[in-house]
Protein backbone atom coordinates (compact mmCIF):
# COMPACT_ATOMS: atom_id res chain seq x y z
CA UNK A 1 0.00 0.00 0.00
CA UNK A 2 2.67 2.21 0.71
CA UNK A 3 3.86 2.22 -3.55
CA UNK A 4 1.09 4.33 -3.99
CA UNK A 5 2.69 7.62 -2.55
CA UNK A 6 6.35 5.97 -2.83
CA UNK A 7 8.31 6.56 -6.18
CA UNK A 8 8.16 3.60 -8.14
CA UNK A 9 10.90 0.86 -7.17
CA UNK A 10 11.59 0.28 -10.65
CA UNK A 11 13.00 4.01 -10.14
CA UNK A 12 15.24 3.39 -7.46
CA UNK A 13 18.53 4.21 -7.53
CA UNK A 14 20.75 4.31 -10.92
CA UNK A 15 19.17 0.89 -12.06
CA UNK A 16 16.25 0.20 -10.33
CA UNK A 17 15.19 -2.62 -7.88
CA UNK A 18 15.84 -5.94 -9.56
CA UNK A 19 13.14 -7.63 -7.28
CA UNK A 20 10.10 -6.31 -5.52
CA UNK A 21 7.65 -8.10 -3.73
CA UNK A 22 5.10 -7.28 -1.05
CA UNK A 23 1.91 -8.06 0.94
CA UNK A 24 -1.48 -8.08 -0.45
CA UNK A 25 -3.41 -8.77 1.85
CA UNK A 26 -4.99 -4.69 2.78
CA UNK A 27 -5.92 -4.76 -1.11
CA UNK A 28 -9.19 -6.18 -0.15
CA UNK A 29 -8.75 -9.44 0.92
CA UNK A 30 -9.96 -10.21 4.29
CA UNK A 31 -8.28 -11.91 7.36
CA UNK A 32 -9.86 -15.60 8.12
CA UNK A 33 -7.88 -17.26 11.25
CA UNK A 34 -4.95 -15.54 9.89
CA UNK A 35 -5.41 -16.32 6.05
CA UNK A 36 -5.48 -16.48 3.60
CA UNK A 37 -2.93 -14.01 2.41
CA UNK A 38 -1.43 -12.53 -1.09
CA UNK A 39 1.65 -11.44 -1.50
CA UNK A 40 2.59 -9.98 -5.05
CA UNK A 41 5.89 -10.60 -7.06
CA UNK A 42 7.75 -8.57 -9.92
CA UNK A 43 11.26 -8.86 -11.17
CA UNK A 44 12.49 -7.03 -14.07
CA UNK A 45 15.40 -9.82 -14.94
CA UNK A 46 15.38 -13.26 -15.99
CA UNK A 47 13.05 -15.74 -14.60
CA UNK A 48 12.10 -17.31 -11.01
CA UNK A 49 11.99 -20.66 -9.63
CA UNK A 50 8.59 -22.26 -10.05
CA UNK A 51 8.63 -24.15 -6.64
CA UNK A 52 10.32 -22.95 -3.32
CA UNK A 53 10.59 -26.56 -1.10
CA UNK A 54 11.06 -25.35 2.91
CA UNK A 55 11.59 -27.84 6.09
CA UNK A 56 10.82 -26.64 9.60
CA UNK A 57 11.29 -28.90 13.09
CA UNK A 58 8.36 -28.78 15.44
CA UNK A 59 10.20 -29.47 18.60
CA UNK A 60 7.00 -29.62 20.87
CA UNK A 61 4.74 -32.21 18.50
CA UNK A 62 7.42 -33.96 16.67
CA UNK A 63 10.50 -34.53 18.74
CA UNK A 64 12.19 -32.43 16.62
CA UNK A 65 11.21 -34.25 13.60
CA UNK A 66 11.23 -32.39 10.43
CA UNK A 67 7.97 -31.36 8.47
CA UNK A 68 8.27 -30.59 4.70
CA UNK A 69 6.23 -28.15 2.04
CA UNK A 70 6.29 -26.52 -0.91
CA UNK A 71 6.40 -22.58 0.46
CA UNK A 72 6.73 -21.70 -3.44
CA UNK A 73 4.43 -23.16 -6.34
CA UNK A 74 3.66 -20.98 -9.30
CA UNK A 75 1.17 -23.60 -10.13
CA UNK A 76 -0.43 -26.66 -9.15
CA UNK A 77 1.77 -29.75 -9.80
CA UNK A 78 0.95 -32.29 -7.93
CA UNK A 79 -2.64 -33.39 -10.28
CA UNK A 80 -2.14 -36.75 -10.71
CA UNK A 81 -1.04 -37.36 -7.18
CA UNK A 82 -2.37 -40.93 -6.08
CA UNK A 83 -4.91 -40.13 -9.90
CA UNK A 84 -7.32 -37.87 -8.06
CA UNK A 85 -10.14 -37.06 -9.56
CA UNK A 86 -10.15 -33.69 -8.35
CA UNK A 87 -7.94 -30.86 -7.38
CA UNK A 88 -8.73 -29.31 -4.00
CA UNK A 89 -6.27 -26.89 -3.07
CA UNK A 90 -6.29 -22.98 -1.73
CA UNK A 91 -8.39 -21.07 -4.20
CA UNK A 92 -5.49 -18.47 -5.26
CA UNK A 93 -7.86 -17.49 -7.66
CA UNK A 94 -10.02 -16.00 -4.77
CA UNK A 95 -7.51 -13.54 -3.62
CA UNK A 96 -6.24 -12.51 -7.19
CA UNK A 97 -9.98 -11.61 -7.54
CA UNK A 98 -10.86 -9.75 -4.54
CA UNK A 99 -7.92 -8.03 -4.83
CA UNK A 100 -8.41 -7.28 -8.80
CA UNK A 101 -12.16 -5.91 -8.06
CA UNK A 102 -10.33 -3.92 -4.90
CA UNK A 103 -8.19 -2.15 -6.79
CA UNK A 104 -10.27 -1.35 -9.72
CA UNK A 105 -13.09 0.25 -7.49
CA UNK A 106 -10.37 2.41 -5.41
CA UNK A 107 -8.06 3.11 -8.60
CA UNK A 108 -5.04 4.95 -8.68
CA UNK A 109 -6.03 8.11 -6.75
CA UNK A 110 -8.12 6.02 -4.18
CA UNK A 111 -4.71 4.07 -3.48
CA UNK A 112 -3.06 6.84 -2.93
CA UNK A 113 -5.91 8.83 -0.82
CA UNK A 114 -5.77 5.20 1.86
CA UNK A 115 -2.00 5.41 1.96
CA UNK A 116 -1.99 9.27 2.40
CA UNK A 117 -4.80 8.07 5.44
CA UNK A 118 -2.61 5.75 7.04
CA UNK A 119 0.26 8.11 7.90
CA UNK A 120 -2.43 10.64 8.75
CA UNK A 121 -4.13 8.35 11.31
CA UNK A 122 -0.27 6.93 12.82
CA UNK A 123 0.75 10.24 12.87
CA UNK A 124 -2.75 11.51 14.87
CA UNK A 125 -1.94 8.30 16.85
CA UNK A 126 1.59 8.58 18.01
CA UNK A 127 0.81 12.29 19.30
CA UNK A 128 -2.08 11.06 21.18
CA UNK A 129 0.05 8.05 22.83
CA UNK A 130 3.18 10.87 23.16
CA UNK A 131 0.82 12.55 25.67
CA UNK A 132 0.76 9.73 27.70
CA UNK A 133 2.95 10.40 30.96
CA UNK A 134 5.62 7.42 30.65
CA UNK A 135 4.97 6.97 27.29
CA UNK A 136 7.73 8.50 24.44
CA UNK A 137 8.44 7.73 20.75
CA UNK A 138 11.35 5.55 19.98
CA UNK A 139 12.33 6.96 16.62
CA UNK A 140 12.09 10.30 14.46
CA UNK A 141 12.23 8.64 10.90
CA UNK A 142 9.37 8.60 8.34
CA UNK A 143 6.44 5.80 9.63
CA UNK A 144 4.03 4.72 7.36
CA UNK A 145 1.13 2.80 9.62
CA UNK A 146 3.84 1.44 12.08
CA UNK A 147 5.15 3.43 15.04
CA UNK A 148 7.13 1.89 18.12
CA UNK A 149 6.63 3.40 21.40
CA UNK A 150 8.87 3.04 24.41
CA UNK A 151 7.47 2.07 28.18
CA UNK A 152 8.63 3.58 30.98
CA UNK A 153 10.23 2.46 33.33
CA UNK A 154 12.22 -0.20 30.77
CA UNK A 155 11.71 -3.01 33.34
CA UNK A 156 7.68 -3.39 33.29
CA UNK A 157 5.71 -4.95 31.08
CA UNK A 158 2.41 -5.93 29.49
CA UNK A 159 1.05 -8.24 27.25
CA UNK A 160 -1.17 -6.73 24.26
CA UNK A 161 -4.63 -7.08 24.96
CA UNK A 162 -7.91 -6.27 23.11
CA UNK A 163 -9.53 -3.12 23.70
CA UNK A 164 -12.84 -2.93 25.76
CA UNK A 165 -14.84 -2.64 22.41
CA UNK A 166 -13.09 -5.71 20.84
CA UNK A 167 -11.52 -3.88 18.09
CA UNK A 168 -8.23 -2.99 18.52
CA UNK A 169 -5.41 -4.46 20.06
CA UNK A 170 -2.66 -2.55 22.63
CA UNK A 171 0.37 -2.84 20.55
CA UNK A 172 2.64 -6.00 19.96
CA UNK A 173 5.40 -6.45 22.35
CA UNK A 174 8.60 -6.66 20.43
CA UNK A 175 11.11 -6.54 23.22
CA UNK A 176 12.25 -10.21 22.49
CA UNK A 177 13.24 -8.96 19.13
CA UNK A 178 14.88 -6.02 19.92
CA UNK A 179 15.91 -6.16 23.61
CA UNK A 180 18.24 -3.38 23.61
CA UNK A 181 14.82 -0.97 23.39
CA UNK A 182 14.14 -1.65 26.76
CA UNK A 183 10.33 -1.72 27.18
CA UNK A 184 8.86 -1.43 23.16
CA UNK A 185 5.28 -1.46 22.13
CA UNK A 186 4.67 -1.76 18.24
CA UNK A 187 1.09 0.31 17.33
CA UNK A 188 -0.34 0.68 14.51
CA UNK A 189 -3.00 3.01 12.54
CA UNK A 190 -4.70 2.18 9.04
CA UNK A 191 -7.47 3.41 7.14
CA UNK A 192 -9.86 1.04 8.79
CA UNK A 193 -10.55 2.23 12.02
CA UNK A 194 -11.70 6.22 11.35
CA UNK A 195 -11.15 8.20 14.36
CA UNK A 196 -14.72 8.29 15.52
CA UNK A 197 -14.93 4.24 15.76
CA UNK A 198 -11.81 3.98 17.21
CA UNK A 199 -10.36 7.80 18.62
CA UNK A 200 -6.56 7.40 19.70
CA UNK A 201 -7.63 8.68 23.23
CA UNK A 202 -5.04 7.40 25.72
CA UNK A 203 -6.86 7.48 29.43
CA UNK A 204 -4.75 5.97 32.35
CA UNK A 205 -2.15 8.41 33.70
CA UNK A 206 0.92 7.50 36.01
CA UNK A 207 1.48 3.88 37.16
CA UNK A 208 -1.33 2.66 34.48
CA UNK A 209 1.17 4.23 32.01
CA UNK A 210 3.79 2.22 33.08
CA UNK A 211 1.61 -1.11 32.54
CA UNK A 212 0.57 0.03 29.23
CA UNK A 213 -3.14 0.54 30.43
CA UNK A 214 -3.17 3.86 28.58
CA UNK A 215 -2.93 2.41 25.26
CA UNK A 216 -6.36 0.85 24.74
CA UNK A 217 -7.29 2.23 21.60
CA UNK A 218 -4.20 1.78 19.37
CA UNK A 219 -5.27 -0.53 16.20
CA UNK A 220 -2.96 -3.42 14.40
CA UNK A 221 -2.68 -3.98 11.00
CA UNK A 222 -4.57 -7.06 11.43
CA UNK A 223 -8.14 -5.71 13.29
CA UNK B 1 17.51 -16.24 -4.19
CA UNK B 2 18.13 -16.19 -8.08
CA UNK B 3 20.91 -13.90 -7.41
CA UNK B 4 22.89 -16.53 -5.27
CA UNK B 5 22.03 -19.44 -7.38
CA UNK B 6 24.20 -17.91 -10.28
CA UNK B 7 26.90 -16.58 -7.98
CA UNK B 8 27.12 -18.83 -5.07
CA UNK B 9 27.45 -16.51 -2.61
CA UNK B 10 26.63 -17.49 0.62
CA UNK B 11 25.38 -14.78 2.47
CA UNK B 12 21.88 -12.98 2.26
CA UNK B 13 21.82 -9.02 3.82
CA UNK B 14 18.70 -8.21 5.75
CA UNK B 15 17.77 -4.87 7.67
CA UNK B 16 17.46 -5.46 11.40
CA UNK B 17 14.45 -3.45 10.96
CA UNK B 18 12.52 -6.08 8.91
CA UNK B 19 9.72 -7.25 10.60
CA UNK B 20 10.86 -10.19 12.89
CA UNK B 21 8.03 -12.64 11.14
CA UNK B 22 9.06 -11.88 7.82
CA UNK B 23 13.00 -12.91 8.87
CA UNK B 24 11.83 -15.78 10.24
CA UNK B 25 10.34 -16.81 6.89
CA UNK B 26 13.38 -16.27 4.99
CA UNK B 27 15.14 -18.82 7.48
CA UNK B 28 12.14 -21.33 7.02
CA UNK B 29 12.30 -20.70 2.93
CA UNK B 30 15.90 -20.59 2.44
CA UNK B 31 18.02 -21.51 6.08
CA UNK B 32 18.34 -25.19 4.58
CA UNK B 33 20.14 -24.18 1.21
CA UNK B 34 23.62 -23.13 4.29
CA UNK B 35 23.13 -19.34 3.53
CA UNK B 36 24.24 -16.81 6.08
CA UNK B 37 21.60 -13.96 7.00
CA UNK B 38 23.54 -11.16 8.10
CA UNK B 39 21.59 -8.29 9.62
CA UNK B 40 22.41 -4.65 8.86
CA UNK B 41 22.11 -2.52 11.86
CA UNK B 42 19.64 0.24 11.50
CA UNK B 43 19.85 3.84 12.59
CA UNK B 44 19.22 3.84 16.16
CA UNK B 45 17.78 7.56 15.82
CA UNK B 46 15.10 7.29 12.55
CA UNK B 47 14.96 3.10 12.76
CA UNK B 48 16.22 3.33 9.00
CA UNK B 49 18.94 0.94 6.96
CA UNK B 50 21.46 3.68 6.11
CA UNK B 51 23.31 3.47 2.84
CA UNK B 52 26.66 3.72 4.82
CA UNK B 53 24.85 0.40 6.55
CA UNK B 54 24.31 -0.97 3.54
CA UNK B 55 27.26 -0.36 1.71
CA UNK B 56 29.32 -1.38 4.89
CA UNK B 57 27.35 -4.93 4.43
CA UNK B 58 28.60 -5.29 0.71
CA UNK B 59 31.87 -4.79 1.30
CA UNK B 60 32.02 -8.16 2.03
CA UNK B 61 31.07 -10.57 -1.03
CA UNK B 62 27.18 -11.11 -1.35
CA UNK B 63 24.96 -12.05 -4.24
CA UNK B 64 25.78 -9.11 -7.21
CA UNK B 65 22.78 -7.68 -9.15
CA UNK B 66 21.67 -9.19 -12.37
Amino acid sequence: MSLAVLKPPGEWGAKGADIVCGEGQPLGVALSSGRPLLRFHDHAHGTTCGRCPAASWDARRLDGKPGFTLTLQAREQHIRRSKATSNICTNQGLLVTAATIYMSLVGPQGLAKVASTCIQRTAELVAALAGVPGVRVAFNGPRFHEAVLLLEPAGSRSAPRRSRRGASWGGVDISRDYPSLGNPLLVCATETRTPGTSPPMPRARGRDAERGRGLRNTTCANS
Amino acid sequence: MRAHRKSKSQRILVPRGVNPDYRDVLQAVAGGQNLAFELLPYDPRAAVTTTASLETGIAGRTSPRS
